[in-house]
């Protein structure tokens, strides 16, 4: 190496003092050495050709000074506590864990605390106050499945927030209330009609947040994971019918045992999700914690609140009432949301080329 | 990478520091334990592409062949 070559190097090793300490620590040594060898072959191809790679690299410097210290600055530990926390092997209980959470959680709470809080003439702020805190941490642990690009654990609490921000929709555009108060007709068939119509809305919502997914950079790869595996969606969605089964108790006083049964077949259902590799074993698993949970809203209610139930008709010498059909209707939504996302390899997300005739 | 790309991408230090530094810290790219040193006394350092940046690496290629898959000739193509 001549004298110029060296001096060059010396100048970039200076240079490199101006890197964050923590980069220097990892890098600096890698590279000088790298442009130790790069002056070299420069040297070899003319006399200007060192100068110029030299003056080359003065000249990227701010922006990666920049780009070093931005990088600084940010909380990376913290992603990296994201990826060990978050991050697990498909099947591992961690990973089935962070699954059934939201299960878990809202039922325990909703049959245990608040039931007992009443029960036991607290205020029932208590409960909702332990709800609000439950919804909170799960809210948190939707972001931070974001955050490490939505693995498959993740999917129930989009399922949760995508079906409540539907339902929540529906009902500031009053069609709730155009369904069941204004309109006219038999009420099993407005029933119907607006949970064909939720069923609806929901796939389309579900198409966008996919497009959205697809556009932004942190969730494209689930996006293609989704092409895969459409499954992912129907794990979603479970998340959803989730909230229609507890919603079945919402007119059920000490509804609470009801609701921590609720528990068992979701979290077999889950747990045969996220270690079966077949497809179809997988579908009807989730099909199955459905139907089992719904069957448990179905005794709740013939033993708790069937009896104010108003009847809708007679099959056979059976009576059945506005509860017991609208127990079946939702538990067709549920299976519906399973099983909707079947669609998705038939839907082409990418734009056609535009063809211009002439 | 000039050699590689037949001198149509040069990147500098800084940049490819920088590219490195982000990938790694998203967990796309593995660093390997440090090597022995070669001969000319500096140790070589290693990097591999770990599971998830394997699987960006096919998503992002998968994206491309369908983007070259779609492409359609337009007017002018089609009449010259």
């Amino acid at each position: 190496m001549n004298n110029a070559s060296l001096w060059f190097t010396r100048l970039y090793a200076q240079l490199l003092a101006l890197y964050p300490r923590r980069f220097q620590a990892d890098f600096a040594e890698e590279m000088k050495a790298v442009f130790a060898l790069r002056i070299k072959e420069a040297a070899r191809a003319g006399i200007g050709q060192p100068l110029c790679l030299t003056l080359r690299e003065m000249g990227a410097l701010p922006l990666a000074l920049w780009a070093a210290y931005t990088r600084e600055r940010r909380p990376l530990i913290m992603q990296k506590r994201l990826v060990r926390w978050f991050i697990h092997e498909p099947g591992s209980w961690q990973e089935i864990l962070l699954a059934s959470l939201p299960f878990l959680a809202l039922c325990l709470v909703l049959g245990t605390f608040s039931f007992k809080a009443m029960e036991a003439g607290l205020s029932p702020l208590v409960g909702l106050g332990l709800m609000g805190l439950i919804i909170l941490a799960l809210a948190l642990l939707g972001i931070a499945g974001m955050l490490v690009r939505l693995p498959r654990w993740s999917m129930p609490y989009a399922g949760v927030l995508i079906a409540g921000a539907v339902f929540l929709a529906l009902n500031l555009l009053g069609l709730q209330d155009l369904f069941f108060g204004g309109m006219q007709g038999p009420w099993w068939l407005r029933m119907a009609a607006f949970e064909l119509l939720y069923l609806v809305v929901l796939f389309a919502a579900t198409l966008l947040s996919l497009r959205l997914a697809r556009k932004i950079a942190l969730t494209s790869i689930f996006f293609e994971q989704v092409r895969k595996d459409w499954s992912l969606i129907s794990f979603a969605m479970y998340g959803g019918a989730f909230t229609l089964v507890i919603g079945m108790y919402e007119e059920i006083a000490n509804g609470g045992l009801y609701i921590l049964l609720t528990i068992l077949p979701f979290l077999f259902s889950t747990w045969v999700y996220l270690r079966q590799p077949s497809l179809r074993r997988r579908l009807t698993a989730l099909s199955l914690g459905i139907t089992v949970a719904m069957g448990i809203a179905l005794v709740a209610h013939l033993l708790r609140m069937d009896l104010f139930s108003p009847a809708v008709f007679q099959v056979g010498g059976m009576v059945v009432t506005r509860s017991i059909l609208s127990i079946f209707l939702s538990w067709l939504l549920g299976l519906g949301m399973l099983f909707v996302p079947m669609l998705l390899p038939r839907i082409s997300f990418d734009k056609q080329a535009q063809v211009q005739t002439a | 990478m000039e050699r590689l790309s037949d001198g149509k991408i040069s990147l500098s230090n800084g940049t490819l520091y920088e590219a490195l530094t982000r990938l790694l810290d998203q967990e796309l790219l593995e660093r390997l334990p440090d090597e022995t040193p070669e001969e000319s006394g500096r140790s070589r350092k290693a990097y591999r592409l770990s599971r998830d940046g394997l699987a960006v690496l096919h998503a992002e290629f998968d994206r491309l062949r369908r983007m070259l898959d779609q492409k359609r000739p337009t007017a002018v193509e089609r009449h010259s």
